[in-house]
């Protein structure tokens, strides 16, 4: 079936060729002088001097006119029938969740006028709180992707339902009637009602097998709990009731498990105050720098093999034993101690998928009494069942042609398997092979059918990520391309009515309906759990009994292996903004810089920064030409840039997954190199590397060259006080600790000028350093809700990046063992702004609620406001971004490479139906920045006003604010007294950056408060 | 207006001086004094006055002071005031450098078109040209001796050379003569 | 009668000019006939980089200011590195021609008309980029306070860009009054020799009907006097409000009260320079040495060495304060100028410009052509670079580390830089060819005084009895003198 049009009006769907030739000659309607000029022109072919100077004079002021003012043609119909619920200019919330790719955030999806245009953190969830993570951010965009399959496909041309259906159909019948076996390869489900339908389905065709795999693997974990527990599950890790929480390459802050709960928990014992000056102590051990281990109290940064060593050691301290081959050093000493002193309160979390390491680690926090208090398993979780088994299953079966067809839903082992490239083949000569894929992946480009899947914003689903805790999936549009649900498909095969809205409901009604007591009707309960998005059930706990096991031999087992790692390994991990690869087609988060490296636009190779110095593969910082050194990890060979983090140890190379897909529907997409080749055992740690330096390099689309804030001024080593830190002592003894120099800037601005009334309100935001964790969900938040351009990696290279709100991260202290901070960086809203007093037309000014305002209309680009920042937040539309310029957009860049945001088609109908339509998009050669949300305000001040009361703290709330599951953003009106900012803003841990300057800003950060011994830093 | 000239050159501006000097004293009317370039002092010896050109163009100035001043003040406190960086809307120290130039841009525009106007000078006036040496290296005094006799003519002659004149000549405009 | 002028005082006129008809012969010859082939050479390529220029700027204004090396943190580079440098150029002429008026200095008369003409030129091309590097140039018109519908919105008077746009606007009107009322007797000069109708009748036009009445001239040299003395604080204010652009912002190395004194200083080092290595040329081209002697190009010398001087104690008293402010921001802003990752453009600056003036101590120095030009030609490269230094270092390394990058221009950037400088040349060789490149008028004013000829014929009237030398000239000397 042929691809969807989109139609901009009536007039252009009825008759497209009128349409074009009208649009032609721009000057026909509108403008009356110009018709008459046009008139007045003589049609024969001789034209006078006169009418030639007539014709000059005429075109010259038309170019001005076209040039000047930017009005291209809209057309706008009215509803014929006015769908009901949908008011223009008012967005509709629908709960919802966002599980995929092994994350898991429940959300709320805002749409306008039937168009969702951003996805909101959930606050009556009692996982996620309203937290959100960047992917789930950055999945509405995928929803507009134009890699997404129009309709099934055979092989390579578009066939129609029907004969999707009976071919496949019968395919599977024969298969069936051979007698030979079907493979349903999934990641995992956590949906009960799908799982049921897979169930009915292998009812209908029993030699379907059900295959879960998932490409980052948990098995480990999973194995060792059955083993121990007898349950294949993974716990309930309550970060919010540890006190000690120590970590080994578990980035529970950023890509490990359900992270965004584990961060929404951890915060909790992080915020600290005068009120209440406790917080957990974290202890961190890990070999590649993670945001986790950069807000870690105490980082260790020790080799991955030591990772595992570490625990080790850590045993033999907790149990008393002595079992060789542990790794140790004071501070993984320390950090053992911490955990004996504080039994039950204590919580050990190791992301390395090994069943012997799990057990390890099973078994130190038995031994802590930490079961049944921070981890429980009266609700297992579920966001991970896969096995590594499964994928050597497939692998074998369909090479021994016990598989002769295989099902992928969710999953796309030929890029995210290790043997990926050999599948590739066996899945290209199995009888039957048909993907689920909604958009191209590199698995549906080889099956012989796919017949695509709704996107989760068109689907029904319910999602069960914890036993009893059950979110709704409900569709916030209706299906833009002729796909079909997989449950759907899996239904119609298993001869059952395909609607599977239907059957939710019924497996609800049977199911969930008994195990609540809230609602004594069904529809009650089903209305009120959309409505809410999340159920929460009441079940009876599974109860688990540890069994015996003798871990001193696992132990030693561990030991053995670790002594065959040699000097250096490689360490595998995922990066928040790609993961798995599933999103690393996704434009916003390609270009969200990684909060430790600060890459976009591909992988790369961590070292540590002595390594790059001895073997002088330091980058030119000023060209961003970074070395390209080439690894050797068995018989596998990767070749990428390196970069040199500070605080990885020696012997570790690090290389991120979910990069260099292949099948990707623009070249620009292909990024990096696919690591997963390397992951062979399905474990991220891979030993005896050897490494050789290919002499080449490559520029990295990196957006901050690392600097510390110590710096050789004149003046001898001194420290900018950009960022304030402190230590949890030092804060209980003076709540100013770190800040103490704040009082005297204050005391020192001095003007004469009288100040400027704030009758109504004063926006004001306060960041709270200590519960950032870098994890950037803001950063991709903010690019929805303003419609921020993706520029691409060319400009980014440029240092053209246009986000409007930034992680800074900066370093302090010795290259081996930093201390990072990060700091969300934002335009300030500066009471006394630098940029509005330079701007030459007005264009920039301040607003009687303290907001730094700018008019895109007015703004002509001298880019003297965006010089004259001291915190450089404005950005300027060096192209047409955002293709809302009336230059045309096929002329490109001249001398630059092409626009991304034009080469992947954002600037297309389908990619703009995401743009929010309360915010301007930008036209070349102005200036941007961010605005405080001003259309959120407005609107929030307007519901108020409707109501006709006062405007109530926390009503108005930025897009950063909502998607920070930390709660480290606060905003308010700091004229009212009871707002929670107001408190904030006079706090002693307060700061504004370079305050000295007498900018008055209304963006002030809380000082970073570290549950540590100020000795054990250095 | 007469058409016939007498025009007595000179070729040193001292001696030319000296003779401007004589003439006046003589009371001898002087039609017009041509120089190729400013010869200092003669216009006293010629009992010019001073020009009141800089009296203008201070005046000139002034007008631009003001004017800058009031605009800049009605824009930014009446007409429009907006907040820009907290200053107040009434910031006099931005004004200063654009009082200053607008007032010497006024004086200077307002002095020489006076100048222009003064002089008779303007793109396309055709001047009367006694003799072209006159921008060369001629001085000239121009006599009007339009209905004058023979011999008041003669004496005039005399009186030049007698100043020390190189070349007098007589000299009749066309009515319709151009250059 | 005239301003007494010492025998010994170096004659401004070369002893082979004899008389006033023979001035006006020789200044007028360029505008008459064919110009010299060296003079179609240098026009030809010149005019071949002019349309370079051209397209480099429609390239820009239709891809967008993309094709710079601009970056998130550098704002500005070359684009207002040259406005900078252009209008620094643009300094000497009106300097010149009212300030040394004022001062009463002879020698300004030979080489005033260039140099404001040179002015002019640099004028225009330094105008050309505050309108170009505007991200919507075919807004630039908002810059104007014009009444307009949308409040009317007018513009905010408190942006040093906007005072650099009246600042600049008038300094040019200005500049090309004075110019242009000092061109119109030599005009009509020309007019009166010319032979052909259409000559005199162009040259009439453009002379305005000049006469070269008493009257007229009396008026003249009183419009002269005031413009001049209204000029001379305009030729301060102009570089003054341009530096403001920098010293009332607040990034380090742009926020310091000594900027003012120290651009202006800067303006008149290179506007000299600019109006040796033009003069330098010219004369010879045009075979002016007569008019433009050594004496003045020593007595330009000396000003280059004076203000290269200045220049260079403010570029250490900018070092010291920043260390002595103690402000680590300020101090990093220096330390990395001169030890940073543009250390060179730093290093060319200092060589450039405080080294290279000291040269002209040296008499012999001063006196050389060679040595003359060539440094000419360093102070000019030495000044553009340190624009560039002050722009580009201050903006790449500012307050915060995370927003620190790096600056590499496009072929765009060097072609528009390289295409102005070819403009400027054109429009300078059209003048030469069409304006009388030596103010004919003023130059026979100073005849009797300052010329050899008028020198040695009055000390002979004075009873001289041997010879001596005066520079490079022979006079006479009397004995009196000669006994001391």
């Amino acid at each position: 079936m042929a691809d969807k049009i989109y139609w901009k009006s009536i007039e252009e769907k009825d008759n497209p060729e009128l349409f074009y030739t009208n649009n032609e000659n721009e000057f026909s309607s509108g403008s009356k002088v110009v018709d008459e000029l046009v008139e007045g022109f003589p049609k024969s072919g001789n034209t006078s001097r006169r009418d030639f100077l007539k014709m000059l004079g005429f075109s010259v002021t038309a170019a001005t006119i076209a040039a000047s003012c930017e009005m291209p043609v809209r057309k706008s119909i009215p509803y014929a029938w006015k769908p009901e619920e949908v008011v223009p200019g008012v967005a509709n919330y629908y709960a919802s969740v966002f599980f995929s790719a092994g994350e898991y955030n429940a959300i709320l999806v805002k749409t306008r006028e039937g168009r969702p245009i951003k996805i909101e953190g959930n606050k009556q969830s009692i996982i996620t709180k309203g937290g959100t993570s960047a992917k789930a951010q950055a999945s509405v965009l995928s929803l507009y992707d134009g890699a997404r399959y129009k309709g099934p496909r055979k092989g390579k041309e578009n066939i129609s339902w029907e004969q999707a259906d009976k071919e496949v159909k019968s395919k599977l019948d024969e298969l069936k009637q051979k007698g030979a076996k079907v493979a349903l390869f999934t990641s995992t489900i956590a949906s009960p009602s799908t799982k049921a339908v897979i169930k009915d389905f292998i009812a209908a065709y029993p030699n379907v097998e059900h295959l879960v795999y998932d490409p980052i693997s948990y098995s480990g974990l999973l194995d060792a709990n059955e083993q121990m527990f007898g349950i294949r599950a993974i716990p309930d890790y309550q970060f919010s009731k540890a006190k000690v929480i120590v970590g080994v390459g578990a980035d529970y802050l950023g890509t490990w498990l359900n992270h965004t709960e584990y961060e929404t928990d951890w915060a909790v014992n992080r915020r600290v105050s005068k009120q209440n000056p406790r917080m957990s102590k974290t202890f961190h051990i890990e070999s590649v720098p993670t945001v986790t281990g950069y807000k870690a109290d105490v980082r260790i940064p020790v080799k991955p093999a030591h990772e595992e060593a570490s625990l080790i050691a850590i045993y033999n301290i907790v149990a008393g034993k002595n079992i060789p081959g542990g790794y140790s050093n004071p501070k993984i000493e320390a950090a053992a101690k911490a955990l004996i002193s504080a039994p039950g309160e204590g919580l050990l979390v190791c992301g390395i998928n090994d069943v012997k390491v799990q057990l390890l680690v099973n078994a130190i926090n038995l031994a802590l009494r930490n079961y049944g208090n921070t981890i429980s398993f009266e609700r297992p979780v579920y966001i991970k069942q896969g096995s590594d088994a499964a994928a050597a299953t497939l692998y074998d079966g369909l090479k021994n042609g016990t598989y002769k067809g295989v099902l992928f839903y969710e999953s796309n082992p030929v890029y995210q398997h290790p043997r990926g490239k050999e599948l590739a083949d066996l899945i290209a000569n199995a009888e039957l092979s048909v993907s689920f894929a909604n958009r191209l992946d590199e698995t549906s480009s080889v099956c012989n059918y796919v017949l695509p899947d709704n996107h989760y914003l068109e689907s029904w689903n319910d999602i069960e990520v914890k036993a009893g805790i059950i979110n709704t999936v409900q569709p916030t549009i209706s299906r833009l391309f002729d796909t079909r649900q997989f449950q759907e498909t899996l239904l119609t095969y298993a001869g059952k009515p395909a609607n599977y809205y239907e059957y939710i409901r019924q497996y609800w009604e049977n199911n969930f309906f008994p195990k609540q007591s809230r609602y004594p009707g069904f529809l009650a309960f089903w209305d009120n759990t959309l409505h809410d998005g999340e159920v929460v059930l009441n079940i009876n706990p599974a109860t688990v009994s540890a069994r015996n096991i003798n871990i001193d031999d696992v132990a030693a087992e561990l030991a053995k292996e670790i002594s065959s790692y040699g000097e250096a390994q490689v360490k595998l991990y995922e990066t928040i903004s790609v993961g798995d690869g599933t999103y690393a087609d996704n434009p916003w988060l390609l270009e969200l810089p990684d909060p430790v490296t600060k890459v976009t636009w591909g992988n790369y190779i961590v070292v540590s920064p002595s390594f790059a110095k001895k073997n002088d593969l330091l980058p030119d910082l000023n060209s961003k030409e970074y070395h390209v050194l080439k690894l050797k990890v068995g018989e596998q060979e990767i070749e990428l840039p390196v970069v040199a983090v500070p605080g990885t140890p020696e012997g570790t190379f690090g290389i991120p997954l979910g990069f260099g897909r292949t099948a990707v529907n623009h070249d620009l997409l292909k990024n990096g190199k696919n690591a997963f080749p390397l992951l062979k055992s399905g474990k991220e740690i891979c030993g005896n590397v050897t490494f050789s330096k290919t002499g080449k390099t490559e520029k990295l689309a990196i957006t901050q060259t690392h600097h510390t804030l110590t710096l050789k001024g004149l003046g001898g080593v001194r420290t900018r006080k950009i960022v304030k830190e402190a230590t949890l002592e030092e804060y209980i003894k003076n709540p100013r600790a770190g800040n103490e120099d704040r009082e005297e800037i204050l005391h020192e601005l001095v003007t004469l000028y009288p100040t400027h009334e704030r009758p109504g309100h004063h926006w004001t935001m306060v960041i709270d350093l200590n519960t950032c964790t870098g994890c950037s969900a803001c950063v991709v938040a903010c690019n929805a809700e303003n419609n921020i351009p993706v520029v691409g990696k060319d400009q980014v290279i440029r240092a053209r990046e246009m986000h409007w709100l930034r992680i800074d991260r900066y370093f302090t202290g010795s290259e081996e063992d930093p201390t990072v901070v990060f700091q969300p960086m934002l335009c300030q809203h500066c009471d006394n702004a630098p940029c509005e007093n330079v701007c030459p037309v007005a264009a920039t000014n301040h607003s009687s609620e303290g907001l730094n305002q700018m008019t895109y209309n007015r703004c002509i680009g001298t880019r003297y406001c965006a010089n004259n920042c001291p915190y450089k937040v404005r950005r300027f539309n060096w192209y047409d971004y955002a293709g809302n310029d009336s230059f045309d957009k096929k002329w490109g860049t001249g001398n630059d490479e092409g626009l991304a945001s034009y080469q992947l088609g954002l600037r297309e109908p389908l990619s703009r139906m995401v743009l929010n339509p309360d915010v301007t998009v930008r036209s070349r050669g102005v200036i941007e920045k961010c605005s405080f949300c001003v259309q959120r305000l407005q609107d929030a001040k307007l519901t108020a006003k409707k109501e006709n009361r006062i405007l109530r703290d926390g009503e108005a709330q930025t897009a950063c604010q909502t998607a920070c599951p930390t709660n480290a953003i606060t905003f308010g009106d700091r004229n009212n007294k009871e707002a929670a900012v107001t408190a904030l803003f006079s706090d002693e841990r307060a700061f504004g950056v370079v305050e000295e300057l007498h900018t008055l800003p209304n963006v002030l950060y809380l000082t970073q408060i570290r549950n540590t011994v100020e000795e054990k830093k250095v | 207006m007469s058409n016939k000239f007498l025009v007595g050159l000179w070729d040193h501006e001292e001696v030319f001086l000296h003779a401007a000097e004589h003439l006046t004293h003589d009371g001898v009317e002087i039609y017009e004094t041509l120089t190729p370039f400013p010869v200092h002092g003669l216009e006293h010896a010629l009992g010019y006055r001073d020009t009141r050109l800089h009296t203008a163009g201070f005046l000139f100035g002034i007008t631009g002071t003001t004017l800058a001043l009031s605009f800049m003040t009605w824009v930014m406190t009446t007409n429009y005031p907006i907040n820009f960086g907290g200053k107040p809307y009434w910031p006099l120290p931005s004004f200063i450098p654009i009082t200053f130039e607008l007032t010497v841009l006024f004086a200077s525009v307002g002095m020489v078109l006076t100048y222009c106007v003064r002089n008779r000078l303007f793109p396309g006036y055709v001047p009367r040209i006694y003799d072209p040496r006159t921008t060369d290296d001629r001085f000239a005094f121009v006599f009007d001796i339009e209905g004058k006799s023979e011999e008041e003519v003669n004496q005039l002659k005399e009186i030049c050379r007698k100043n020390g004149a190189v070349e007098v000549k007589e000299r009749v405009f066309k009515d319709d003569e151009t250059l | 009668m005239h301003a007494y002028e010492s025998e010994f005082r170096e004659p401004l006129i070369g002893p082979s000019v004899k008389n006033y008809t023979q001035i006006t012969d020789e200044l007028v010859r360029p505008t008459e006939g064919n110009p010299p082939l060296s003079w179609w050479l240098i026009f030809g390529l010149m005019a071949t980089g002019t349309l370079f220029f051209l397209f480099c700027l429609g390239w820009t204004i239709w891809f967008g200011i993309g094709t710079w090396g601009l970056n998130k943190t550098v704002g500005w580079a070359w684009d207002i590195t040259n406005f900078v440098w252009w209008i620094g150029i643009g300094h000497a002429g009106t300097l010149i021609s009212a300030i040394l008026l004022l001062f009463r200095q002879r020698f300004r008369t030979g080489i005033n008309r260039a140099a404001e003409a040179m002015t002019i030129f640099a004028v225009i091309c330094a105008g050309i980029f505050p309108l170009l590097h505007t991200g919507r140039q075919w807004l630039d018109f908002f810059i104007f306070p014009y009444p307009n519908t949308r409040g009317p919105l007018w513009v905010n008077f408190n942006s040093p860009l906007l005072w650099d746009v009246f600042a600049i606007s008038t300094y040019f009107t200005v500049s090309v009054l004075f110019w242009y009322s000092g061109l119109m007797p030599d005009f009509a000069t020309i007019r009166d020799r010319a032979k052909s109708k259409t000559r005199k009748f162009i040259y009439n036009i453009l002379a305005f009907g000049w006469q070269g009445t008493a009257k007229q001239w009396q008026r003249f040299e009183s419009l002269s006097l005031v413009l001049a003395g209204l000029s001379t604080p305009l030729v301060l204010s102009v570089h003054t409000i341009v530096s403001f652009d920098f010293a009332t912002s607040v990034i380090p190395g742009w926020h310091t009260t000594i900027f003012p004194p120290y651009f202006v200083a800067g303006a008149i080092f290179s506007g000299f320079a600019m109006v040796e290595t033009l003069m330098l040329i010219t004369r010879v081209v045009f075979k002016l040495e007569d008019y433009i002697t050594i004496n003045h190009i020593e007595s330009m010398n000396k000003i280059i060495v004076l203000t290269g001087s200045i220049v260079g104690i403010a570029y250490l008293t900018e070092l010291f304060i920043a260390w002595y402010s103690g402000y680590l921001y300020e101090q990093h802003a220096f330390y990395n100028r001169a030890l940073g990752k543009y250390w060179w453009a730093y290093a060319s600056m200092m060589f450039c410009n405080v080294v290279s003036p000291q040269f002209y101590w040296f008499k012999s120095l001063r006196r050389n052509l060679w040595v003359t030009f060539i440094l000419s030609i360093f102070v000019n490269i030495g000044m553009w670079f340190e624009r560039f230094v002050i722009i580009v270092t201050s903006l790449a390394d500012d307050f915060l580390p995370s927003s620190w990058t790096y600056f590499t221009p496009t072929w765009v950037d060097v072609g528009i830089y390289v295409g102005s400088i070819c403009l400027f040349m054109t429009l300078f060789l059209l003048f030469a060819r069409t304006f009388p490149v030596v103010a004919i008028a003023e130059v026979k004013s100073i005849f009797r005084t300052s010329s050899a000829v008028a020198k040695a014929e009055r000390a002979k009237q004075q009873g001289a009895t041997h010879e001596g030398y005066v520079g490079s000239y022979q006079v006479g000397v009397l004995d009196k003198d000669a006994k001391n």
